[in-house]
C-alpha cells in the first residue's frame, strides 16, 4: 500500500484535510476513515491539571536563571530601577573598549585555520563567510561545530545558506576558544548566526 | 503587555526584566494550551511541565534567530513542539517498544490492507455514522494508544497533521530534517500505523460489525 511515494504524499494531504485529486480511491478511503476517527476521538490530556500558576512560573524562572537566560535574583537587584544604582566603575568602559578592539582585530585579520578557502568574515551577530561552494563549506563547518559539541543547525533563507548556533550565556572559555579555532568571533549573546556568501570563481586568463 | 514581534525582539535585545515579563505573560496566556498538548502526548502533567519549560528556556537562548516578520507565539509553539518530539524520541530510545508481536510474518499488515481495500465512504455506512458506534470508538482509542506507545513521535506528528493541517514544510521545520528525510518520515507514519489499526479497520470495513 505504500509502494508509491506520491501515494504517501496524497495520503498525508488528505489526512491534513487538503485536496488530493490524483489520489486513488483506496488511499482516499483509508485517509477519510482515519482522519474522521482522529478528529472524532481526539486524545485528551490525562486526568489532572497543570500545577498552580505561581508555583509553575516560579520553577520556570528558576530554570531560566540556571540556564543563564535571566540573571540571578541577587544580580538582578543591581538592575532594579527602584534600588539605588552603584556608580559605574572605571573598568566597565575599559572592558567594553577591549572587547570592541579585540572584535575589530579578529574581524579584519587575514583568514586562517577554518577559513583557509578564501573565505572572509565580518562582525557579529550575523557573521558572513564567503566561499565558492557555499553548500560544501557549510557542511564542513557544520560538522566541525558539532564535533566541537555545539548545538548547530543548518538553515536556508532567501536562497542563502547558513548555520544557527545556540550558545550558553556566559559562554564558557573553552567554547569561545573552539569558535575562534574555527575562525568565528565568539558573540556576547545566546546565539550566533553564520551566513555563507557565494563568491564567483576566479576567471582564468 | 502586547506579545508582538517587535516587543519580542526588543526583549531579546534587552534581556533581564523584559524576558521575565515575556515568560510570565506567555505562560499565563498560552501556557494552558502548551501544557495540555504536551500532557496529551506524554500522558503526564509533570513531564509536560518539564518539556514546556525547557522549551521556554530554549526560546530565549535562540531568540536572536527569530525573524521580525514572524509571529513570536507561533515560533514559540514550534519550539515547544520540537522539544516535545525530542522528549518522545528520548523515551523511545530509553524504552523501545516492539511492533505487535503477532505480526512477525506481516499477517496483521495484510489483514489491515485487505480491510482498507473494503472501506467505503458511500452508502449507509458513512464514516460519521459508523464512528458513532461506541465499540468503534473504544477499539480506535486502544489502537491509537498502542501506536502512540510504540511510535510516539510518529503518532504525535500524525495527530498534528490531522488537527492543524501541517504540510511538508511545517513537518520539516518541526523535525529539522531535509525534504527527502521528511517524505520518508511521512511514509513511515503510514506504514507503522497500519498494523496497529488492523483491528479497527476490520471493524469498520464491510463485513465488520460496525459497517
Amino acid at each position: 500500500m505504500t509502494q508509491d511515494p506520491d501515494d504517501d504524499q496524497h495520503w498525508l494531504d488528505l489526512m491534513a484535510g487538503r485536496a488530493a485529486p490524483e489520489a486513488d480511491a483506496r488511499t482516499r478511503r483509508e485517509a477519510a476513515w482515519l482522519r474522521a476517527a482522529m478528529l472524532s476521538y481526539r486524545a485528551a490530556a490525562p486526568p489532572g491539571a497543570p500545577a498552580d500558576a505561581d508555583e509553575r512560573v516560579g520553577r520556570l524562572l528558576t530554570k531560566a536563571r540556571e540556564a543563564g537566560v535571566l540573571v540571578s535574583a541577587t544580580n538582578d537587584a543591581a538592575n532594579d530601577p527602584a534600588l539605588p544604582r552603584r556608580p559605574i566603575t572605571w573598568w566597565r568602559p575599559a572592558l567594553a573598549a577591549c572587547v570592541a578592539i579585540c572584535g575589530i582585530v579578529l574581524v579584519f585579520q587575514p583568514a586562517k585555520d577554518g577559513l583557509d578557502d578564501g573565505s572572509t568574515l565580518r562582525g557579529a551577530p550575523v557573521q558572513r563567510i564567503q566561499a565558492q561552494d557555499a553548500a560544501q563549506r557549510r557542511q564542513q563547518l557544520l560538522q566541525d561545530l558539532r564535533a566541537a559539541g555545539f548545538d548547530a543547525k543548518p538553515f536556508e533563507r532567501l536562497g542563502r545558506l547558513g548555520i544557527d548556533i545556540s550558545l550558553p550565556v556566559p559562554l564558557p572559555a573553552e567554547q569561545g576558544a573552539a569558535l575562534k579555532r574555527l575562525g568565528l568571533v565568539p558573540p556576547a549573546g545566546p546565539s550566533l548566526q553564520i551566513e555563507f556568501v557565494v563568491t564567483p570563481e576566479p576567471t582564468r586568463p | 503587555m502586547q506579545l508582538s514581534a517587535r516587543s519580542f525582539t526588543q526583549a531579546c535585545r534587552d534581556g533581564g526584566r523584559q524576558i521575565e515579563t515575556w515568560l510570565r505573560v506567555v505562560d499565563r496566556e498560552h501556557g494552558a494550551r502548551f501544557y495540555r498538548e504536551a500532557a496529551a502526548a506524554l500522558r503526564s502533567w509533570q513531564a509536560a511541565e518539564d518539556v514546556v519549560q525547557d522549551a521556554m528556556v530554549k526560546v530565549w537562548q535562540r531568540c536572536a534567530t527569530f525573524r521580525d516578520a514572524g509571529d513570536p507565539i507561533a515560533w514559540i509553539h514550534q519550539i515547544v513542539r520540537h522539544t516535545l518530539l525530542d522528549a518522545l524520541r528520548q523515551r523511545t530510545v530509553q524504552a523501545p517498544r516492539e511492533e505487535p508481536l503477532h505480526d512477525g510474518d506481516g499477517q496483521l499488515t495484510q489483514q489491515a490492507e485487505a480491510a482498507v481495500r473494503g472501506l467505503s465512504v458511500h452508502g449507509v455506512a458513512t464514516p460519521e455514522r459508523a464512528l458513532a458506534e461506541h465499540q468503534v470508538e473504544t477499539v480506535f482509542r486502544r489502537c491509537f494508544e498502542e501506536f502512540a506507545a510504540a511510535h510516539p513521535e510518529h503518532a504525535t506528528v500524525l495527530r498534528w497533521v490531522v488537527e492543524d493541517g501541517l504540510d511538508n514544510a511545517a513537518i520539516e521545520a518541526l523535525l529539522e530534517r531535509s525534504p527527502g528525510a521528511t517524505r520518508e518520515f511521512i511514509s513511515q507514519c503510514r506504514k507503522k500505523a497500519r498494523p496497529f489499526f488492523a483491528a479497527w479497520y476490520a471493524l469498520v470495513s464491510p463485513g465488520g460489525s460496525a459497517a
